[in-house]
């Protein structure tokens, strides 16, 4: 019963939002609003469930867990930064956290990356293939026409970086774009037509 | 009990010969079979504890019975063997047979208390006769065994072995295990993805060369602030950075501009730059703008950048430049705020003490804005904000060098006014305005980025390199 009244509701609510958006009538467009922001809480509350989660899985590693010390920096960490951000919102305190912890630490990793992508084209452009030949002409152009200094050396050069940018690459890109579309269609489909059912907390 | 079969009179356990006619009861009764030890009678062919064939050679090896005698009289009173009887040739167990027989015995040990345990051939134990088989055993072991099992028939009437079915069922049931055994140690049909077999993982960079190539690396990240501006910078901006700067340079004092800010601080470095020159550049113009984010990545990053330059700060101060806040929800909040600015934010104006934006200047809907201008470095962020936008509103998109393939279809479509990539419009940016940013230093560092890239292709197919430790 309890799965067939989820499944219910998903459909109506879907099927509410898309006529919103598809049809212009106002009436539509205000319960599909409403039903978007109740989408908007309900997604803020399962970020605090997620949140309680976390807190609850590194409390049981620090109680009888082989990596205790992580757990428990990462919950420090997590309850004096909630703390900070909730006592005392817009404060220095918290712009001094964003300035000299979490923008440092996410653009080192971000700056590994490189290092890493390194390794990875050392493997990748070892000529064996085909396939890996037309990878390692494609990123070595591509990357050679991306310097601004080609476009000043010779102008033509630009010209061939925007139509491989317009031509090829942008056709890739459609065919993705035109699959996820058609994915996330079907999947949408298969949810209104009640084929796959929504999350009811049964195993 | 033993039972004379030739008077079938019940006997004491030890008598010898029978006390009503005088038969000889050591050999002439029973045969000890070599492997357990068990009586069993003259005629029976098989154990009936073990199932042991009693005519086989080791079995024979025992001294031939001597026929009953029927009279009393020819029965010799004293026919107890003065020499022992010749030992019986030990059968060499067989390993399986052993533990099966051990098995059955304990089990019939079990079930049977009253029975005294046999011994054990595994032992060693010799057998001369049956009577010094009984007198090792201390007694007749299968006493008490009268009043459970029908013994006295099996041992008293005369009948001729044969294999009990049991052995047939077992022989079936060896079979079967045989069979499932094979079908078990089968292996399962495999898909042919998992049929094939991978190659170890192995470290084909050494690890001299893959310090090297990080080296280079570094300083390949090091040029744009070291180069004293070896290449030269490009003249003239691209259409896209061309189309953006004519569209800003239009906007008047009374214009208002929405910026997003969604990218994070790993790509802070990329776009960074071209943002603070534009919000420099409307702040000098006097457009009114409004940040907002829909990750707090880029809201921190919004207020750092104002709160880092000095005539940002002012145009913070003097209510310019604004900052409208986070908008959660992603999808659903860019459709929430093209719907209604205040709708979108109204959990941040109904806070009391925390961050309040004022609203009382700003568009009620996103078309009210002259410009949306979104810096990102995630195609999902901004395909939200393409899509959930109305058809009407033509943003202008400075994005990473790593979404700008994915966002082309949409700047071909004209849902996106203008597509420049982060690093390229700061440079341009730069090369209309000759104004601080170092564009010099930034071409000369993506080409040493090139030549490091071109030297790992050189090196991963010139340098032999051998494999590595197998991870």
């Amino acid at each position: 019963m309890r799965r067939i009244v989820v499944a219910a509701f998903a459909v109506i609510a879907g099927l509410l939002v898309c006529l919103g958006l598809l049809l212009p009538s106002p009436w539509l467009g205000r319960v599909a609003d409403l039903l978007l922001e109740g989408a908007l809480i309900l997604a803020a509350f399962a970020l605090l469930l997620g949140l309680l989660n976390v807190l609850r899985t590194h409390a049981r590693n620090i109680v009888k867990g082989p990596r205790r010390g992580q757990s428990i920096v990462l919950i420090v960490a997590l309850l004096l930064t909630s703390a900070i951000g909730l006592l005392f919102p817009q404060s220095a305190a918290q712009a001094w956290i964003f300035d000299y912890i979490y923008l440092p630490i996410q653009a080192s990793l971000g700056a590994l990356l490189a290092f890493v992508a390194l390794q990875a084209a050392f493997r990748a452009f070892r000529l064996r293939t085909v396939d890996a030949a037309i990878l390692l002409a494609s990123s070595l152009i591509m990357l050679f026409l991306q310097i601004p200094a080609t476009a000043a050396l010779w102008p033509r050069l630009g010209a061939v970086r925007d139509w491989m940018l317009t031509v090829p690459v942008a056709a890739g890109i459609r065919g993705l774009l035109l699959g996820i579309a058609l994915g996330t269609m079907a999947t949408a489909l298969r949810i209104l037509f009640a084929v796959d059912r929504p999350y009811t907390g049964e195993e | 009990m033993i039972v004379c079969p030739n008077c079938q009179h019940h006997n004491h356990v030890q008598a010898t010969h029978c006390a009503q006619c005088g038969q000889s009861l050591a050999e002439a009764v029973y045969r000890v079979c070599p492997s357990c030890g068990a009586l069993n009678p003259i005629e029976g062919q098989f154990c009936q504890r073990c199932l042991t064939d009693l005519t086989a050679p080791t079995a024979k090896a025992q001294p031939t019975p001597t026929p009953p005698d029927t009279t009393p009289e020819a029965a010799p009173v004293e026919s107890v063997p003065t020499e022992p009887a010749p030992q019986p040739v030990k059968p060499k167990p067989n390993k399986r047979e052993t533990k099966r027989k051990k098995r059955r015995d304990r089990n019939e040990r079990a079930a049977q208390r009253e029975i005294a345990p046999l011994p054990d051939p595994a032992e060693g134990r010799e057998y001369k006769s049956a009577e010094s088989g009984l007198a090792e055993l201390g007694g007749d072991p299968l006493a008490g065994v009268a009043d459970v099992l029908p013994l006295e028939t099996a041992v008293a009437l005369p009948h001729r072995g044969s294999p009990p079915s049991e052995l047939r069922s077992e022989h079936d049931e060896q079979e079967d295990a045989r069979l499932f055994s094979s079908l078990a140690s089968e292996p399962a049909p495999l898909t042919a993805a998992a049929q094939q077999v991978l190659p170890p993982l192995r470290s084909e960079l050494p690890r001299c060369l893959k310090l090297v190539l990080s080296l280079l690396l570094v300083l390949a990240a090091c040029v744009p602030s070291l180069s004293p501006g070896w290449l030269p910078a490009p003249t003239t901006p691209s259409a896209g950075t061309s189309a953006m700067l004519s569209a800003l340079s239009s906007l008047g004092s009374d214009a208002q501009v929405l910026i997003a800010y969604e990218y994070g601080p790993d790509h802070a470095a990329e776009l960074d730059p071209v943002a603070e020159r534009l919000l420099e550049q409307l702040a000098d113009q006097g457009v009114r703008v409004h940040l907002l984010s829909t990750e707090p990545a880029g809201l921190g990053l919004a207020e750092q950048m104002l709160h880092g330059s000095d005539s940002l700060q002012m145009g913070l101060d003097n209510g310019q430049l604004q900052v409208l806040g986070l908008l959660p929800g992603r999808e659903i909040g860019v459709r929430t705020l093209m719907r209604s600015v205040e709708s979108a934010f109204r959990m941040q104006t109904a806070t009391s003490g925390a961050h309040t934006a004022d609203l009382t200047h700003t568009p009620t809907r996103v078309s009210g804005f002259d410009h949306v201008i979104l810096l990102g470095d995630d195609s999902r962020a901004m395909r939200a904000w393409i899509e959930q936008a109305p058809p009407t509103l033509h943003p202008l998109a400075i994005v990473t060098a790593q979404v700008y393939p994915a966002l082309v279809p949409y700047e071909a479509s004209e849902q996106l006014a203008t597509l420049v990539q982060g690093p390229t419009a700061a440079i341009e940016l730069q090369a209309s305005t000759s104004q601080r940013i170092t564009p010099t230093g930034a071409s000369d560092g993506l080409a040493a980025l090139f030549l490091v890239v071109l030297c790992v292709a050189i090196l991963a197919n010139v340098l032999p390199v051998k494999p590595g430790k197998t991870r």
